[in-house]
Order: structure tokens, then sequence, then C-alpha cells
């Protein structure tokens, strides 16, 4: 089988630093891809240069897309980008306007697939931090992109907004087929939620894991993810 | 393309910056010409719509409309590739031009609201007319130059200290005293420098010419005004899309 998204010896150098080292990431169409490592590992410019914020020093990207040119590749990095003084829906109907995809009705139903048709006349910036990552989310759903990437959607987020984020993830899935590449600290939440793992220590990709083997690895145990991280990274175990 | 501009325009309109901006513009124009001012309704607008101030309020927009797209991350959701990039710096200028004429219509409304009930003339509008289409296209090309600053800097502290400097045209008052001293110290370049002064084609310098009553080199501030506009935006778009997005 092919890879949906891949990248073949991926570099980023800031000056000296370099932050993303000799990458090679399989990700397959369908795959929730949860992306596993310290403060700055690489996480983000890993993923910001999958989506084209940053250039990559060398190596490729390779997206196996049905579509082509902007929209394939929906984002959510670091916080979501909204305009704090408009209304949810203004945002979205700003960005759906840009792609030339603008359409009310759905736009109004990705609001209510996300939970936020309740608030139309709320001010972005009044929202709840567990409200802006849904926006965040419904903003990268416009134009039916095949693939997300979610750099940490959980952070600063309280229990409840965290199970909805879970929630919101598993009904992309599940309606939508949708490829989503995901970071989080939260190990435990990553584990319900994605199905293979690569961790990445200081710029590099230590390994890929799929759930079946970590399941297997450390017989079904709830905290196998943690366990594994802790083996991998901290140990320099490799255990797969 | 055509998306982005449209995306822009509806943008513009949910801009507190363009309420807060024109709001002043109209009351400090309307005070002026309430307490004094002599001459028909025309001649009173162009003095103000060309002392500097819209310059001033158009640099000072560009910097805040580019800022606050970046600040709140919104530039996020515009798309990443290389040719989108140069869309997405090219599609503020139609904004920029936009922005210039809500300027000149207010303060040409506030002049005429101001003079009301004095029994002042209308003056020209013909002359009035072409004022203002010199005024638009000057003053969108200035715009395009912040926008271009704006992703040199990206920060908004130096594009609008650079936007006072230059909208009471410094630069140009420099850069005259500088050829007038090179053409003192070496006197066979003068005759050269007075045919092709750069001081007088800057585009504040231009601006300052462009008068409603005092007739003015239109040819010679149009292309000012196209190459300008042209200049910066290739400078803005090559910047934008060769720097990491974030």
């Amino acid at each position: 089988m092919n890879c949906y998204l891949e990248t073949k010896n991926l570099n980023k150098r800031y000056g000296s630093f370099e932050a993303v080292k000799n990458m090679n990431v399989h990700i397959y169409k369908g795959d929730i891809y949860g992306l596993i490592g310290p403060n700055g590992a690489g996480k983000t410019t890993l993923m910001k240069m999958i989506i084209g914020f940053a250039g990559p020093t060398s190596g490729e990207i390779v997206l196996n897309s049905e579509k082509k040119g902007e929209g394939v590749i929906g984002n959510l990095i670091e916080s979501p980008g909204i305009y704090g003084h408009l209304t949810a829906f203004e945002n979205m109907m700003l960005k759906a306007k840009a792609q030339g995809v603008y359409n009310k009705d759905e736009l109004l139903d990705i609001l209510e697939f996300v939970g936020l048709s309740n608030v139309p006349k709320k001010k972005a910036g009044k929202f709840s931090l567990g409200m802006k990552q849904r926006l965040g989310i419904a903003l990268a759903l416009i134009g039916d992109p095949e693939i997300l990437i979610l750099d940490e959607p959980t952070n600063g987020l309280d229990p409840q907004g965290i199970i909805e984020v879970r929630e919101l993830i598993h009904k992309l899935r599940a309606e939508r087929n949708m490829t989503i590449m995901i970071s989080s600290h939260i190990l435990s939440e990553l584990q319900k939620v994605a199905n293979v793992f690569g961790i990445i220590s200081n710029g590099e990709l230590v390994m890929e894991v799929t759930s079946d083997e970590l399941m297997e690895k450390y017989n079904g145990d709830s905290g196998a993810l943690e366990e594994f991280y802790l083996d991998v990274v901290r140990g320099g175990k490799k255990v797969c | 393309m055509l998306n982005l501009i449209k995306m822009n325009i509806s943008r513009l309109f949910r801009t507190k910056a363009l309420y807060t901006t024109t709001i002043i513009e109209f009351i400090l124009f309307f005070l002026i010409t309430m307490v004094g001012g002599e001459g028909s309704v025309v001649e009173m607008a162009g003095e103000f719509l060309g002392s500097g101030l819209v310059l001033m309020l158009v640099g000072i927009f560009a910097t805040v409309y580019s800022d606050e797209e970046r600040k709140s991350g919104f530039l996020k959701n515009l798309g990443s590739s290389k040719g989108r990039k140069r869309l997405i710096f090219v599609s503020k200028i139609p904004v920029i031009f936009l922005y210039n004429v809500i300027l000149l219509i207010a303060g040409t409304a506030a002049t005429y609201i101001g003079m009301m009930g004095r029994g002042a003339a209308i003056g020209n509008l013909a002359s009035f007319a072409g004022f203002l289409l010199f005024e638009t296209l000057i003053g969108t090309a200035f715009g395009t130059a912040f926008l271009a600053i704006y992703e040199v800097a990206r920060g908004n502290v130096m594009p609008i200290i650079l936007t006072i400097i230059a909208a009471g045209n410094l630069h140009g008052t420099l850069l005259s005293l500088a050829e007038v001293k090179i053409a003192q110290m070496i006197p066979a370049l003068a005759p050269a420098m007075e045919a092709q002064i750069l001081s007088g084609n800057l585009i504040v310098s231009r601006a300052q010419e462009i008068s409603v009553t005092i007739p003015f080199d239109h040819f010679a501030v149009l292309v000012v005004a196209i190459v300008g506009t042209v200049v910066y935006a290739v400078l803005g778009m090559t910047v934008f899309e060769k720097r990491d997005t974030f």
C-alpha cells in the first residue's frame, strides 16, 4: 500500500540549529497518526513543513492526494487562527471566501458538527479555550480537506474540553474517514485516538509503531504508550 | 486571486481600523472647515486631502491590516504554497485602493458639511475629480509600500514610525539636501542631477505636487504611482514568499 503522506530525508535548519534531521514519516490513508516528543523535539516544525508554512532545508514531502491545489490539508497549528472581534460564522465565511468555497449552509453544517451552532452572535474572542479549539478545527474543515494536521489541539483545555476534542476526532474518522496527524503531550489521550505513533526526539524520528503492536507488546495495558515512550526516549531502547 | 480579493473586501468592512481612522479624519476635517477656511469647497478639500494626513492614515492602515492578519493567526487559514503566498500579498492592494477612496470621500464630505451655510462655492468639479483620481493612485502606491515594509519588519512599530516620517516627506528632504551637497561637491554632475532629480520622484514628493488649483505634471505622477505600486508589490511578494510564514 502506498503512503498517503510521506517525508523523505526531511531536514530543517535554523542557523546552526538542526530542528529536524533526516525525517522519514509514513502516513496511510485513514490513519490517525500521533506525534509524540518532548518540547523542542521538532514536532511543530515538522507539521509546519508538511503544511507549507516553513520550507525544508532539504528533503521532500510527498502527498498522494486525489485533490489538487490549496485545501487538501486542513490545519490547526499552535493556536487557532481567528479574528477575536468576529463571530465564529464570520471567521468561517472569510476563510471560505478566500478558498472560493463559500456556501452558507455548508458552513452552518460544520459549525453544527463541531458543536458551535448555538453561539451565533458571540464574538470568537469571548469563547472558552475549548470553543476556540473547536472553531480552529471547524476552520480546518472548510473546503473538505483530505488530511488534518492538529498541533496539540488539547493544549490548555480542561478535562471537558479534552473529551470534546477527542470525540470530535473520533467523529471525523468515523464520519469522514479523514487522515489526521495529531501531536499531544497527553499520552493517555493520544492513545485513545491514534492508531499509529511516531516518536520524535532531538529532531529525529526515533520510531514509528502501530497501536496494535503496542497493545501486543504491553499486553493491552491502557498506559502502554506512556511506558513505550519512556522506554524509547529516556532509555534509548528500541522495543519494536 | 479573485477569491482572496473578495475575502479581503469582506474583511475590510469588518475591520475596526477602517471606521476609527475614517471617523478621526472626518471629525478633524469637519472641525477645521467649520472654524475657518477660505475658497471653494473643492479647494479646501484639496488642501486637506493633499496635506499628508491621508497618506499617513493609509500607511498606518496598511500596517495594522497586515499585522492583524498575522497576529491573530488567520494567515494560517489562507494557504501556504508559494504561488498562493504571492497572491495573499497582492490581494491586499485592492483593499488599500478602496481604503484610499473611502478616506477621500469621507474627507470631501466632511469639508462640504463643515462649509455648509457659509455660502462657499463648490468650485471646479472636473479639476477635483482629476485630483481625487491621482491622489487615489499615489495613495495606493504609498499603502503598497507599507504592506511591503510590514513584511520586511514583521512588526508594526517600525512601519508606523516610518509612515509618520514618510508622510511628512522627511526622507525626501534628506535626500534633496544630499543631492544639493553632491552637486556642490561635483559640479559636473549638477546638470544631470537637476534633470533626473531623485528626491522629486519619490511617491510622497509627487503626492505633494497634486493640486486642485495649481497645474501639475499628470504623467509624472502617474508613472511614479504605477512604478511605485509595482516595485513595492514585487518586493512584498518576494519577501512574503521567501520567508517562512510562521
